[in-house]
């Protein structure tokens, strides 16, 4: 049968046939630019029950310009690969970039890139296009069937999502990228009911590559089932203060929500950052190293190149305790006079690059699971994460999928999804102990109007005094 | 493709000819909708009190849904308009209803409703002519916040302008169009206390008619948000007397409801509100109706996105559940009529559910009056959290909030979270304010909730 995507586009586009616009620019008294070109395909599978819900698949494909003179930016988007199409976006970019400037702060220089010409592909072991669409969805009703282990289990609900697409970006510099993605998402929500009561869990697995992915993630429906059933018995948990341990994909949460966000350098320039005077001070306990990673091929945030052709990297954030550095783009590191650190990165080409994190970890300790429950008198072991956010005060809320309430020692009884607030400068000193455990999470982080995909993590966390929002 | 204009009716009633043409060809398709969307958009967004980029966009797509033996479905879409580009929709189409399981529970493609209401004011053509130094005077009055007692620390936000026409064809005949403008203003502000401790404030407005806005409005509330919110307080852990203020009340009762009534929730077990329906599940003061023929607002439309009519009903009346929101597929599961509410974010959406405009009952006091009458209680103004839609149970951060001290709002709070089960909150309301404000779609009343359990660091 013909593969879902052998029609997609390849962007034929070359360095020569981009560096006209460099001319322009001059003439135009444009100081810096840069177009980004994608083309791409898209599979959803949607099954409700073992049912097809919905079965999508599409094409998109287009480019913009970002253009920049004395302290203002515009941005504008085409669709037609062609020189003409290129040509008028760049003029309406450029308007838009004057327009900005006319009421701007300031003008301010963006530092030189390199001028080389780089590509590169995300690995697939099992091509997504060697799949079959028939093949999918079998796999996917076999995967389904999994969760049925209990008569209590009484609906299910898949959604599976793969795409490829070829990403080209060239800039004032010279500067010519050509990327090669791809990747794969699969999300389960079981629901359990016994007695007029019903409960749900939802799991989330993916990362960037082929269909190998989905192979790995095969038990996604026997854990949420597990899961699901288990929930049935929570109870409500209880308000006030709680010594807790966070599980690897809470602690990845919390490092990301709570503390990646305010060591976004366009934040802190911007004044919406706690973290904008503590520069080399100690903000935490020694044990707190947080890292951004954009080198780890196996995870979601994966950036070779950011969407401003910089090189990914990995860029230790905080380091025993004090904080070293933040996450920059071109303009935030010229305006910081500093180096960009290849988090420059853009949901599409619709979109200008923002400052935005890559996989960001808490290194993990030394300590043992049982080493940590052991510690805890009164307190609640927490486990996976649902969502989170953090306002530019430094307060945050991210929710738990579920707990074990822990007595004098010991895992007891499980309790349902709540709420956790804390202060991020507060709660970093209050980080006792570290698992020498650790893992990492896929997820897509929203800023802006944004959403990326990225990856977080770290081990199990113990933390003192935590609010719960209990009932 | 540059020459087109793709607001032009004729031009999609000639393409749909075009698709319909192809798609007849085959035996196997039994049915197929057609949705295209186009759109213009500027914005501009601030930074640090100063215009920083300007940005917009033009786009046009559609989205192809054909159906065949036994409910088998494949959905496709594309922005491109060639003939190769439609072939290739079609082709992949079929692939994917091939490879679609069968689904029983599918009856029909929506039908031509045998009235639609028109409604007024959706459209404003000033919105669709506006240019970026119209919009910088519109948006002056937020840089007017420099100049206030306490300078801001931190002043951004985006004004957007844009006009969208939905374009909407099915092999049962139906065929509507509908062109529609909006224009929003978001900002956000910091202020620094003596400390150095930022205290944050926010504020937007969306319309569909420009002078509808009033940036002032916004920009003020931004910075009162964030006046109250200097020198924030713990509280004790407790059960407490609740006024919620309208944009609670949007945020923390009724966004949740017009989720939990979607009937797809409802029909596969994955709504708190499934089991409840001819049931009491709130005080008798409240009322919820969903209207979409109101002029002006935000969701007001003739036809929901699968072209059928839309119609006022009657959610929540008097404290029963009367009603869930339909789309065509659920209605046919359901064995009854789809009420309108079919939605799709996008051209390449699926097909969801989701509400007009939300209208909540009033009540007989001032909402000031309700105030005075709480001793010791919490004012919750907004929560950026919801609640799991399978239990009901919400825990959240009250994000912004304050005490209530002798019947005044006082210090501001840090770190308090609200725990209760949804349906238990309905049941709480003791009383409602008969001010009520429009927030985004939803024009709600101050409530008051007899108590919750607020969790706090104290």
């Amino acid at each position: 049968m013909k593969k879902q995507n052998d029609f997609m586009e390849n962007i034929r586009l070359d360095r020569n046939d981009l560096n006209f616009l460099r001319d322009m620019a001059i003439q135009q008294g444009i100081q810096y630019f840069n177009i980004r070109c994608t083309s791409g395909t898209t599979t959803l599978f949607s099954l409700l029950n073992g049912i097809s819900k919905s079965s999508s698949s599409g094409i998109g494909k287009g480019f913009s310009v970002q253009a920049y003179t004395n302290g203002g930016w515009g941005l504008a988007v085409g669709k037609e690969f062609k020189k003409a199409s290129i040509e008028s976006v760049f003029n309406k970019a450029s308007k838009l970039a004057k327009f900005s400037s006319k009421f701007s702060k300031g003008n301010y220089e963006i530092n030189p890139t390199s001028n080389s010409k780089f590509y590169h592909e995300i690995k697939q072991k099992i091509p997504l296009l060697s799949i079959s669409l028939d093949e999918k969805m079998r796999l996917l009703l076999e995967i389904e069937k999994d969760a049925h282990i209990d008569p209590k289990i009484v609906s299910t609900h898949i959604n599976y999502s793969d795409g490829e697409s070829e990403k080209i970006s060239y800039n004032i510099f010279d500067q010519f990228i050509r990327r090669k993605e791809s990747g794969l998402l699969l999300n389960m929500q079981v629901i359990a009911k016994q007695n007029g009561k019903q409960e749900g869990y939802f799991l989330n697995k993916g990362g960037l590559g082929g269909y190998e992915i989905l192979l790995k993630s095969q038990k996604i429906a026997l854990e949420t089932a597990k899961n699901a059933l288990e929930l049935l018995n929570a109870k409500p948990a209880k308000p006030g203060k709680f010594d807790i341990i966070m599980d690897p994909s809470l602690s990845g949460t919390f490092v990301h929500e709570a503390f990646g966000h305010a060591a976004e350098a366009d934040g802190v320039i911007a004044g919406e950052s706690i973290l904008a005077d503590k520069m080399n001070t100690k903000i935490g306990e020694d044990i707190v190293t947080i890292v951004d990673d954009g080198t780890l091929e196996d995870q979601f945030g994966f950036t070779p190149y950011d969407d401003e052709g910089i090189k990914g990297q990995k860029n230790v954030i905080v380091k025993d305790g004090i904080l070293v550095g933040f996450m920059h783009n071109l303009e935030t590191a010229s305006k910081m006079g500093v180096k960009p650190t290849g988090n420059a990165r853009a949901m599409n080409i619709s979109s200008s690059p923002l400052v935005r994190m890559t996989n960001m970890y808490l290194k993990p300790g030394n300590s043992t699971l049982d080493e940590m429950i052991e510690e805890v008198k009164n307190g609640l072991l927490c486990v996976g994460w649902t969502y989170g956010y953090c306002e530019i005060t430094g307060q945050f809320m991210f929710k738990m999928a579920k707990a074990y309430l822990i007595e004098n020692g010991e895992k007891t009884q499980v309790i349902k999804d709540a709420a956790i607030s804390g202060l991020t400068l507060s709660v970093l000193k209050r980080i006792s102990m570290l698992s020498k455990d650790y893992e990492m999470d896929p997820g897509h982080c929203g800023k802006e109007g944004q959403s990326i995909s990225v990856g977080s993590g770290g081990p199990y966390t113990l933390i003192k005094d935590m609010v719960i929002g209990g009932q | 493709m540059d020459e087109l204009d793709i607001f032009d009716p004729n031009y999609f009633a000639s393409l749909y000819k075009k698709v319909s043409k192809k798609l007849d060809k085959f035996s196997e398709i039994k049915h197929y909708e057609m949705y295209c969307s186009s759109g213009k958009q500027t914005s501009i967004s601030y930074e640090e009190g100063f215009i920083k980029k300007a940005f917009n966009k033009d786009s046009s797509g559609l989205g192809l849904r054909i159906i065949g033996q036994k409910g088998k479905e494949g959905m496709t879409f594309t922005s491109d308009y060639s003939e190769s580009a439609i072939d290739r929709i079609i082709r992949d189409g079929r692939i994917i209803m091939r490879v679609s399981t069968e689904n029983p529970d599918f009856k029909n493609l929506a039908v031509p409703s045998k009235k639609y209401n028109s409604v007024e004011r959706i459209y404003d053509p000033e919105i669709d002519s506006l240019n970026l130094e119209e919009i910088k005077e519109i948006i002056n009055p937020i840089f007017d916040l420099k100049k206030r007692e306490i300078t801001p620390h931190s002043l951004s936000g985006n004004f957007s302008s844009s006009i969208n026409n939905v374009f909407i064809f099915n092999s049962n005949g139906i065929n509507q169009n509908e062109k529609k403008s909006y224009v929003n203003i978001n900002a956000e502000i910091s202020l620094l206390e003596n400390n150095g401790f930022p205290s944050s404030g926010f504020s937007w407005q969306s319309e569909s008619h420009l002078k509808d806005l009033s940036i002032e409005n916004v920009a003020e509330k931004s910075y009162q948000m964030a006046y109250r919110g200097l020198n924030k307080v713990s509280i004790e852990t407790g059960k407490y007397p609740i006024l919620l203020s309208p944009l609670a009340v949007a945020f923390f009762l009724i966004d949740p409801i017009s989720k939990a009534i979607n009937s797809e929730a409802v029909q596969h077990q994955m709504s708190f509100l499934g089991d409840h329906l001819n049931q009491e599940i709130a005080a008798t003061s409240f009322s919820l109706i969903d209207d979409p023929h109101i002029p002006g607002k935000l969701n007001t439309t003739s036809f929901d996105c699968e072209g059928v009519a839309t119609k006022p009903i009657k959610i929540i009346n008097k404290g029963v559940l009367n009603e869930y929101y339909y789309n065509s597929f659920t209605a046919g599961k359901a064995g009854i009529e789809t009420n309108g509410h079919a939605s799709r974010s996008h051209y390449a959406s699926n097909v969801g559910i989701s509400n007009h405009n939300l209208i909540m009952s009033e009540g007989k006091e001032d909402w000031e009056d309700i105030l005075a009458g709480i001793k010791k209680g919490i004012y919750f103004d907004y929560t950026g959290d919801s609640p799991n839609y399978i239990t009901g149970d919400f825990s959240g951060l009250i994000l912004t909030g304050c005490l209530i001290e002798d019947g005044e709002i006082t210090k501001s709070l840090s770190e308090a979270l609200i725990g209760i089960n949804l349906i238990d909150a309905f049941k709480q309301i003791e009383t409602i304010s008969k001010e009520r404000m429009w927030i985004d779609e939803a024009y709600v009343p101050w409530v008051k909730l007899n108590n919750a359990t607020i969790s706090g660091r104290k």
